[in-house]
């Protein structure tokens, strides 16, 4: 199943990245890091909250949007393109007439849109690190390596992951039923980007940060994702779609 | 030879729409079958269930032993499909070469003898110099090459073309058809080809079924299907004497034939039951010292077998 389902993601990221659209985003999402993540590190450190415990969940607040939010746009659009344009650019009947199962040519969609988004998190996460203490180095040395924690640390690493399968099961379910690219991410976008934002405040919730709250979310969000994952694949349905190509 | 595709009571309905209905049908292993009919008669779709892409309504199509419902990634895996369409259907965003090597790929070919059998397909269909250009930038007739030589990468046991040779120019036509000769005859590939271009079915294949509006009306070898159809049969005599019209009446007086005219310099006579009719024709010409420079029979070609059929349809 690996196999099969790395063939098709090393080529379709490969063709996805030649779309301006989805090459524009990684550019996008960087920018918006440097101006909101900066912006929000300085105001911080501006009005004088230094206190470390303040201090880092406040930056685990920002770099959430940073980290998790804004790169889960990637996965989102890379989904759309790669199951709704392949019904629009004709491109999927031959696909669907090669001896991959339901659960290959879903897997390899999955990690068509994941790997992308993963790489610009992580890339992401490290220019953070490396701004917000920059700033900090620059406005309040004291600070200086107090964020990331380990626990934010676990959390930047673990989290985009399990968001962005959350996302991209929520994608293929709409994929299937959408008929075009810009419907599927629309949708998607509406109802994907306030419920990850909602989940991830929920992380925050107990202000705490503490362990246990964090176990307690990683394990919701795995079951979550097995859970859509199978629907994913249960609600795959070759005739539908091809009856819709026609 | 051993059945390759078994199409049993296949019906497939669209809402309110039966574009299937009740069609069973065998094709034997090796064989060249063409499928004809107007658009919208149930060829693509058969094809498409065939091929696993749609689920049948009632009955089944099995492929090489595989059934399409029980086994459709066995099924997929013996069957190359070239798509109604199919000229419209590569990934733009590769080259001509990697579309053969992804679905390569998929297939399971090996990679010993993959990038061997994409020179190979490219070579054969005069695509070499143009394999690290985009599909886009093909012509329709290129890009039909194209998904030829995809459907044709894994060295499939069954091949269902749609419409193979549309958009080809003459020689390539040829060439594709001349393939697909030598792919069933020495490599016992079955063919499956929908086509609208009876002369390539005429030349091509050794067994066709007509399909009209969704129910299969009529199976047979071309050859046969002429002989039902044309129970009269029409024959030309070309004959020394120049006046035509004696010919016409000696022809007329032996009471055998149904009708005599004479036609841009031969007589022309239509006749039931030739075998046995047509040697007394042949003498009655002789003994009136009538010497006979040519005879033979106009034989009706399949769009006249298709138009009846169709026609009555």
């Amino acid at each position: 199943m690996l196999k099969k389902a790395w063939i098709m993601a090393r080529t379709e990221i490969r063709m996805v990245f030649k779309s301006r659209q989805v090459k524009m985003i990684p550019a996008m999402i960087v920018v918006m890091t440097v101006i909101f993540g900066g912006l929000m590190t300085f105001l911080t450190l501006s009005w004088g909250l230094t206190d470390p415990v303040y201090f880092n969940l406040m930056m685990a607040s920002i770099m959430g949007v940073v980290i998790i939010m804004l790169p889960i746009m990637l996965p989102i659009l890379i989904a759309a393109d790669s199951i709704v344009g392949e019904k629009e650019r004709h491109t999927l009947t031959p696909l669907l007439a090669t001896p991959l199962t339901d659960g290959e040519l879903l897997f390899g969609k999955f990690l068509t849109a994941l790997i992308p988004g993963l790489v610009v998190a992580y890339s992401n996460l490290v220019l953070a690190i490396a701004m917000v203490n920059g700033l900090v180095l620059l406005l309040a040395p004291p600070l200086f390596g107090v964020w990331p924690d380990f626990l934010s640390i676990i959390q930047a690493i673990i989290l985009p992951v399990l968001f962005s399968i959350l996302a991209v099961g929520i994608m293929v379910i709409i994929s299937g039923r959408a008929n075009t690219v810009y419907e599927a991410y629309q949708t998607g976008g509406v109802l994907i980007l306030p419920a990850m934002a909602f989940a991830y405040s929920g992380f925050l919730g107990g202000t705490g940060l503490n362990w246990l709250i964090f176990y307690a979310g990683v394990l919701i969000l795995i079951v979550l994702d097995i859970i859509l994952y199978r629907i994913a694949v249960k609600l795959f349905n070759r005739d539908a779609l091809t009856s819709r190509v026609g | 030879m051993t059945d390759s595709i078994e199409i049993s009571d296949l019906t497939k309905q669209f809402e309110k729409i039966t574009a299937v209905n009740d069609v069973s049908l065998d094709v034997q292993r090796g064989e060249v079958f063409g499928f004809l009919g107007p658009n919208a008669a149930g060829k693509s779709t058969t094809v498409k269930i065939a091929a696993t892409l749609l689920e049948p309504t009632k009955g089944t199509i099995s492929v090489e032993g595989y059934d399409v419902l029980e086994a459709p990634v066995d099924v997929r895996s013996v069957t190359g499909l070239l798509p109604e369409d199919g000229a419209n259907t590569h990934y733009d965003r590769l080259s001509a070469y990697k579309n053969l090597e992804y679905f390569g790929r998929l297939y399971d070919v090996p990679e010993e003898k993959l990038q061997d059998r994409i020179e190979r397909l490219l070579e054969f269909l005069e695509l070499s110099d143009r394999r690290d250009d985009s599909p886009a930038t093909f012509s329709t007739g290129l890009k039909q090459k194209l998904s030829l030589a995809r459907s044709m990468i894994h060295n499939p046991r069954v091949v269902f073309l749609d419409e193979p040779t549309s958009s080809l120019d003459p020689i390539m036509s040829k060439r594709v058809r001349d393939f697909i000769d030598e792919q069933a005859e020495v490599g016992k590939q079955t063919f499956f080809l929908c086509t609208h271009l009876l002369s390539e079915v005429e030349d091509l294949c050794d067994r066709v079924g007509f399909i009209s509006r969704g129910v299969l009306v009529e199976v047979g070898r071309p050859k046969d299907l002429r002989r039902k159809f044309w129970t009269v049969r029409t024959y030309e005599v070309q004959l020394a004497d120049a006046d035509l019209s004696k010919g016409r009446e000696i022809i007329s007086s032996t009471g055998l034939v149904e009708a005599a005219r004479v036609e841009k310099e031969r007589v022309v006579f239509e006749v039931e039951e030739a075998e046995t009719k047509n040697p007394q024709i042949i003498r009655a010409l002789m003994e009136s010292d009538q010497l006979i420079v040519e005879f033979r029979e106009r034989v009706p070609d399949l769009e006249d077998v298709y138009l009846k059929v169709i026609g009555g349809n």
